[in-house]
């Protein structure tokens, strides 16, 4: 069969069928990269919270109040969560997900207790 | 199994394979392929985005990971390939818009230390992706995507994942083969 042939036998396997719908989702994706990139690390921290947890995506979805299946969504990493949401799942998982610019380089506060004075050993706490 | 075209109009001979939900060959073949009802370009490319997936196929070839690069995490592993896959489509779409020639460029014939026994020809491009792979036939100057995986390892028998898409390929390649059809047919890695 000459490569002519070869190329109208593919052409007719195809036609009639729907063609791919691989380049919506690629545009889809392209379009909204950046909070794409958000998403995805915030689903990579909530997994490796849930393992330290030990903490299942079912249990997480109940904790939430939400299904099972939007769970999976988030932590499929392409999800565009509100801030709602996200904080919600800070509160349930006990982690922060994002930081703030007026949380990031501020400096923590310390307990007195904790302060070392100058020339002593630390305060070892009770 | 059906054949989809990629770029029905703008690029009339890159097409992806959708496999049957039910594929007795392919699962006689020794396929394990639950059909998504997506065809494998789709499939590839949504893979490369879960990140559920993802860290579930790192954690699991944690060690192959390791020997890939031995200073590279699970965590590392998931972004750099979120962002390859971004890159790797970007390409696709830039390059397909082109001749025939160009898409020729695309894609390499696999090389024969990946599989052993296997005819192929012995072209060797230089490849820039690190471990994403497409997986395709040329059947004359058209280019059947057959599928997609995450090669860590240099032999594509060593691991399962790879083997499927051996078979993926040898069941694409029997299904466009016919009596009054043969062809050459060669198995080729996407650069």
């Amino acid at each position: 069969m000459t490569g002519a042939k070869k190329d109208n036998k593919i052409q007719s396997l195809a036609k009639g069928a729907t063609a791919s719908p691989w380049k919506e989702l690629w545009l889809y994706k392209k379009e909204n990269r950046q909070w794409l990139k958000k998403s995805r690390d915030i689903a990579m921290k909530i997994l490796d919270t849930l393992e330290e947890k030990e903490m299942t995506q079912i249990h997480l979805a109940q904790q939430l109040r939400v299904s099972r299946q939007q769970v999976s969504k988030i932590v499929k990493g392409q999800e565009n969560l509100t801030l709602e949401t996200i904080s919600r799942l800070e509160e349930v998982l006990g982690v922060e997900l994002i930081l703030t610019n007026m949380e990031i380089g501020k400096p923590k506060k310390v307990s007195p207790a904790f302060k070392k004075k100058k020339g002593t050993a630390p305060i070892k706490r009770g | 199994m059906h054949v989809v075209a990629i770029f029905e109009k703008v690029h009339p001979n890159l097409f992806s394979v959708l496999f049957d939900e039910h594929d007795e060959l392919l699962m006689e073949l020794g396929g394990d392929h639950p059909s998504t009802g997506k065809d494998e370009l789709v499939n590839a490319f949504e893979k490369w985005k879960d990140v559920f997936w993802l860290r579930q196929f790192f954690m699991t070839y944690r060690l192959d990971l390791m020997a890939y690069d031995s200073a590279m995490t699970v965590k590392r592993a998931i972004r750099e390939t979120t962002d390859e896959a971004d890159a790797f489509y970007d390409d696709l779409v830039s390059m397909a818009k082109n001749s025939a020639e160009q898409l020729s460029k695309l894609f390499k014939p696999l090389d024969n230390r990946e599989v052993d026994g296997l005819p192929y020809e012995f072209q060797r491009l230089k490849g820039k992706r690190r471990w994403l792979r497409l997986y395709a036939l040329k059947y004359g100057d058209s280019y059947v995507i057959t599928g997609g995986a995450i090669k860590l390892t240099r032999g594509m028998r060593e691991r399962p994942h790879l083997k499927l898409e051996l078979i993926k390929l040898e069941r694409v390649k029997l299904f466009l083969d016919s009596a009054d059809s043969r062809g050459l047919f060669v198995y080729l890695d996407v650069i």
